[in-house]
């Protein structure tokens, strides 16, 4: 996950060394001196060092042109002072070509005393110039003849981060004619690009497939899902932005550079976590943080080298804090999916693919797995098994995903099915003559557990029963149907009686749950017979009707109700409501409650609903509104059966 | 959303010196909550706890099925002989226990109080 590791890590053990043993430019001038025509450089900073015609003959020789960076707590500046020829048969304008080694560098280039070009910005207002790009200086007319060499120097800064040990620095300088240097440049940076194509290639790839997971999460849901788009995304972009920059691509400060590179770096690691657990379905809190702190530090104190211009304690504690930190989080992954690849059967080849990005990345991080070149290309192992690995983790996810998509996708139009049904047997639509009767049925879920039913008789009147199944969802909805079942085929019972034999058939068979119900008689003379089994009292004309109410169904089998009777005036209404209704619910956790209930109870069913729906629905709705027109000569007319239509 | 139903167990002495275990609920009593409820219920020992009083004064919300498992428990300490009172309960719970007939087996009362005035 981390590509730059060699880099950080090389600069993190050297620091050891310089924060150890800091050096002197004395110590490196015992150096052999070596041939005159060599490299010299000396730590310190002196404008006269610039002059051609300064003496550098007691300066140390940097071995096979390779200079050393200043020691950690000086000033960070070197010098470095070379004899660059110039062919006698080179014609046109003169150009200077600097071909960067350094990680991390501003500097200044003298030719025979005249400043000529510069990289970045040097102290005081510092300016990294990442990587010493490969970079091409015009040469003014005259500075410097074909046939001749010309003194060049070299004004170096490293910022305390990129201090080391190390010889790291060896920039290579050539004077020729301008043209052939652009030229020359240009196939450089051509063959580069082309050497890097397979990893970009590669990475583009796995960057549309985590898009590819994002589209996909957000018509299918999944938080694994998401999870592993994240991760793809954050890695390709990672490894795109790591090569693009050094290639020249993209142009911006070391500064922004490094700001983004640990952003990317930071989205990966944190979602190769959350992949982790939430693939593996994982609770091990203390290790989760130990996981995420691993790449918190890792990345702070690579940040901090990364950026660091000046000296400070952080820098060395951000040193030696890095590489366990970086290396932990490596071995966690590993450790984890281990333990998931013996215990999760199923999560096998992703746990499998996990380690294989983790060992990768451990052993390039410690200079085991470079890579190779194939013909122009070239590729790291470790940009390889990435690939293959979040390829695998793509299809494997993917393929879950759908699969799961696909189930979800046939059950809902299973339950759309079972509402469909449900309406039809729960529901229906009803016409007594003599009465006007409303009626809404609104589940909370695909399917209810309220119920009512209103059986018209043959003399004129009618049964109603309203209930309410505790519980929702399926479970109530497979017991509302073995109720409403049961009233199909129940002969003509007073409504006492109604309640004890659905008490006595259900007692035992609800498994703890039980049913409220209120069943009423409602004559052709507007006599209403009414008897409760824990169920809300209907209103009569905006008042609650006060019924003896006994156990719910269900829970005593001998449980006896008993019967309360009234005669409705002409005009006036009954309204039976279920629980869901008082038991609305608001974002702030405010009832509905009786009094909202029984202010709006002569409306209509509708209206009723939907002000308990807009309030906040928590439960199942039932509203059943039934007025008496009056009794008439028309009573002997025919009675409209039920219909199985829709309410 | 739903509040976790929390459960603790005191035991207090009635003004008329009685043992009383007191079942202190808290949060939303709902079908998730039959640990909270019957679990805590069961581990009062039948023989020592005569007087059970049930503190519903920190109950937010209690939907059918949470009522279910209260007439459970109710049946429960029926069967076994205790004689149980609950308080606390709001206007409009005091008012659905009522209706579902929890006030056969259980007295209703505001406050912890009245109820352990009643024992």
């Amino acid at each position: 996950m981390l590509p730059r590791i060699p880099r950080m890590l090389w600069i993190a053990l050297l620091f050891l060394f310089a924060a150890c043993a800091p050096r002197s430019p004395g110590e490196a001038a015992a150096a052999p001196a070596e041939a005159a025509a060599q490299v010299r450089y000396h730590f310190g900073d002196d404008m006269r060092w610039a002059d051609p015609n300064f003496d550098d003959s007691s300066w140390p020789v940097a071995h096979q042109g390779h200079w050393p960076v200043p020691p950690y707590d000086s000033d960070g500046f070197i010098w470095v002072r070379v004899r660059v020829p110039t062919s006698e048969t080179v014609a046109g304008p003169l150009a200077l070509r600097l071909r960067g080694k350094n990680v991390l560098i501003a500097d200044e280039i003298f030719v025979n005393g005249v400043l000529v070009g510069r990289q970045g910005s040097l102290p005081p207002r510092t300016e990294m110039s990442l990587y010493a790009r490969d970079e091409i200086f015009s040469l003014p007319t005259g500075l410097t003849a074909p046939g001749s060499a010309a003194v060049l120097a070299f004004r170096a800064w490293y910022p305390a981060g990129g201090r080391s040990l190390a010889r790291v620095g060896g920039e290579v300088f050539t004077i020729d004619a301008s043209q052939m240097q652009h030229l020359a440049l240009q196939a450089d940076h051509d063959a580069s690009l082309i050497a890097e194509g397979p990893n970009l290639a590669l990475n583009g790839i796995i960057l549309m497939l985590g898009a590819g997971l994002l589209v996909f999460w957000r018509w299918a849901g999944g938080r694994d899902l998401l999870v592993c788009s994240w991760m793809l995304m954050a890695t390709s972009l990672m490894e795109l932005w790591n090569i693009s920059f050094p290639s020249g691509l993209v142009s911006i400060s070391g500064r922004a550079y490094f700001l983004v590179d640990a952003g990317l770096q930071a989205l990966s690691m944190a979602a190769s976590v959350e992949l982790v657990w939430t693939v593996h379905g994982l609770r091990a809190v203390g290790i989760r943080r130990l996981y995420h702190a691993s790449w918190v530090i890792g990345t702070a104190a690579y940040l901090i080298l990364m950026l660091a211009a000046n000296p400070s304690p952080i820098i060395l504690w951000s040193s030696l804090v890095m590489v366990p930190a970086i290396a932990s989080f490596d071995c966690i992954q590993v450790a984890v999916n281990l333990w998931a690849l013996m215990t999760k059967r199923a999560n096998r080849l992703i746990a499998v693919a996990m380690i294989v990005i983790a060992v990768s990345d451990l052993l390039q991080n410690f200079g085991y797995l470079r890579g190779a070149n194939f013909g122009r290309f070239h590729e790291t192992y470790f940009g390889l098994s990435l690939f293959l690995c979040e390829f695998a983790l793509f299809v494997m996810l993917g393929r879950r995903a759908w699969q799961a998509w696909r189930a979800r996708d046939e059950l809902r139009v299973e339950f759309d099915a079972a509402r469909e049904v449900q309406q039809q047997l729960v529901a229906p639509a009803v016409d007594v003559p003599g009465f006007k009767i409303e009626s809404v049925y609104a589940p909370a879920k695909h399917v209810g557990g309220d119920f009512f039913r209103v059986l018209p008789e043959a003399d004129g009147g009618m049964l109603v029963v309203v209930g309410d199944v505790s519980g929702k969802g399926l479970k109530a909805a497979m017991t509302v149907s073995a109720i409403v079942g049961a009233l199909r085929t129940m002969p003509a019972l007073a409504p006492s009686q109604v309640l004890g034999a659905l008490n006595r058939g259900l007692a035992g068979q609800l498994q703890s749950g039980f049913v409220t119900c209120c069943a009423a008689r409602i004559g052709r003379d507007g006599t209403v017979t009414i008897a409760n089994a824990g169920h809300l009292s209907p209103y009569r004309n905006g008042a609650e009707v006060p019924v003896a109410s006994g156990l719910p169904l269900g829970i005593d089998p001998a449980a006896e109700y008993e019967a309360n009777q009234f005669r409705l005036q002409p005009a006036e209404s009954l309204t039976f409501v279920s629980d869901g209704i008082v038991e609305a619910r608001n974002a702030a956790g405010d009832l509905f409650g009786f009094d909202r209930t029984q202010r709006i109870s002569m409306s209509g069913a509708e209206a009723i609903a939907q002000a308990a729906i807009d309030f906040g629905q928590d439960d199942d709705i039932t509203v059943l509104t039934l007025t008496w027109l009056q009794e008439s000569g028309q009573s002997n007319g025919p009675i409209r059966a039920p219909t199985l239509e829709p309410a | 959303m739903q509040n976790e139903t929390k459960a603790r167990i005191d035991q207090i002495t009635s003004p008329a010196g009685h043992s009383v275990a007191v079942l202190r609920f808290e949060g939303d009593i709902a079908s998730t909550s039959k640990e909270a409820v019957l679990g805590t219920y069961q581990t009062l020992p039948k023989d020592s706890s005569r007087l059970v009083l049930l503190d519903f004064s920190k109950v937010e919300y209690i939907n059918s099925s949470g009522i279910a498992l209260v007439i459970q428990m109710l049946i429960e300490a029926s069967n076994s002989g205790q004689k149980v009172f609950a308080f606390g309960l709001s206007p409009h719970f005091t008012k659905v226990f009522t209706m579902v007939g929890i006030t056969k087996y259980a007295g209703l009362f505001p406050r912890e109080a009245d109820a352990m005035a009643a024992l």
